[in-house]
């Protein structure tokens, strides 16, 4: 199929091909950037597990998922093999003929080594290993390798022993199911679907970025001497607002004791599909900005949001907090592509709310390393859903 | 005979049915009728596939709070003609 990409949509990621003849519209593949992030995502994992972990892998059937080996990827014919596909049998049918696809063929296709026992309905991994048994493989894992915990940033483990050192009903029946909610609290949803967005490089959502920061609160209970005192704000508290619906429930935890304690407000917003973030220093009266595309006009929301909050908070603040200097942070570690943006808000939020860590602004590699971040964070999410 | 007259009562008790209003954020309403032992993910998988969306996409708030997938009218204490707002989930990148 000679077909030359002509044209991209930077935000819509619609490709347009020229054949020789006619032009075609190729519908956008969903799934078409996951294998490669996904095989980013192995590599860096294969990177930062330790030897006696990777021992310990190779007995699990997932292991090879390590070591994938690259491939191209040809979306239109990739389109033209799903038109061709049968649902009812199973297979493709080409020019009348049909043509069932087994596991060679994946292993032809894919270079993965054809191995091990097959999986079907009826042998389904539930019915032979229990979800006690992968929670005890997984705390066996955390628990034997102290320098798992030498890796920055792992920094999520401490909490993850903690979360499978309770017990409580767990249950992985049905975490594959696309819809099925893996992690919920309060107003917060993380679906099957949404952790594939985390690790694709797609955009976050509010729930997300909602999801990082319940993360991030559990993770500076456990160790508070890491942690500066915080208070977040959620960015759906500014789209309540607007639309008129009752947002008291994000701000309920504000009052005047708790701004007392805190040292730091933080507000991730979204506006116009982008993330920014809106930091409050209470003690030094000084409001930072923080934005990986640095534009001016992203800050207009923010001062919007300040005065909204002035006037909701009055009695919390007992000052006046639009009267705060207000300063764009222009050093912050930007981003390169167009999808990151959630993700490098969650970071920023991170590296704020931490403890003796005043050179993280300085730092340049975190485009490069966001599928690092982004499987961190899936991770984190899983953990917690097993609580 | 009396064991069936309460039967009967019990049954019609039953049958109440809640209308509940789903708006959107552009101000559009939707009308549901309702068991008070509806599960509410029932109307929202109705409402995405009403307007195509993926499911999963909307949240269905009830006073500010967001309405879980188990949730029913009754478990929420809901009364007729209770408004439901359905937001889109904010995305960007």
């Amino acid at each position: 199929m000679d077909c030359v990409p002509i044209a991209y949509g930077m935000r819509t990621q619609r490709v347009w091909y020229a054949y020789p003849l006619r032009m075609i519209y190729v519908r956008p593949i969903s799934y078409r950037c996951y294998v490669s992030t996904f095989r980013t995502m192995c590599d860096t994992f294969s990177d930062i597990i330790p030897v006696e972990i990777e021992e310990k892998l190779k007995e699990l059937n997932i292991y090879q998922f390590l070591q994938f080996s690259g491939f191209e990827q040809n979306a239109p014919l990739i389109y033209q093999l799903l038109t061709m596909w049968n649902i009812e049998k199973q297979s493709f049918i080409i020019e009348g003929h049909v043509v069932p696809f087994t596991a060679d063929e994946v292993a032809l296709l894919t270079g993965l080594p054809n191995r091990g026992e097959e999986i079907t309905w009826m042998t389904l991994p539930s019915s032979t290993i229990s979800s006690k048994d992968i929670k005890t493989e997984l705390f066996e894992l955390t628990r034997e390798s102290s320098s798992y915990t030498m890796f920055d940033s792992w920094s999520t483990l401490p909490f993850i022993s903690q979360s499978i050192l309770k017990e409580g009903p767990v249950s992985f029946d049905g975490l594959m199911i696309f819809g099925m909610t893996i992690f919920s609290s309060g107003n917060v949803m993380v679906s099957r679907r949404m952790i594939d967005e985390i690790l694709s490089e797609s955009y976050l959502d509010n729930d997300h970025v909602d999801a990082f920061a319940i993360i991030l609160n559990e993770k500076s209970k456990i160790s508070p001497d890491e942690y500066q005192k915080y208070l977040y704000i959620s960015p759906m508290y500014w789209h309540y607002k607007v639309k008129d619906v009752k947002s008291v429930l994000f701000l309920e935890h504000i009052d005047y004791n708790s701004v007392q304690s805190s040292s730091i407000i933080i507000n991730p917003i979204i506006d116009g599909e982008h993330w920014t973030l809106l930091v409050g220093y209470i003690k030094q009266k000084r409001w930072e900005f923080y934005d990986s595309i640095s534009n001016s006009m992203h800050r207009s929301i923010a001062v919007k949001i300040i005065a909204s909050l002035n006037k909701d908070y009055k009695k919390a603040f007992r000052q006046n907090i639009t009267k705060w200097s207000f300063k764009t942070m222009k050093k912050a570690p930007t981003q390169t592509n167009n999808t990151d943006c959630g993700m490098f808000v969650c970071k920023y939020m991170e590296n704020i709310v931490r403890q003796n860590n005043s050179n993280w602004i300085k730092r340049t590699d975190w485009q490069e390393k966001m599928p690092k971040y982004r499987a961190e964070f899936a991770y984190g999410l899983f953990c917690a859903a097993m609580k | 005979m009396a064991s069936t007259s309460s039967k009967k009562n019990k049954k019609s008790n039953e049958v109440t049915i809640l209308c509940l209003k789903v708006k959107s954020q552009d101000g559009e309403e939707l009308v549901y009728r309702a068991k008070p032992t509806t599960k509410l993910s029932k109307l929202k998988n109705d409402y995405c596939n009403r307007h195509s969306l993926p499911i999963n996409s909307i949240a269905f708030l009830f006073d500010g709070r967001r309405i879980h997938d188990e949730d029913t009218p009754e478990s929420l204490k809901m009364e007729d003609g209770d408004e439901i707002d359905a937001m889109i989930h904010q995305t960007g990148g």
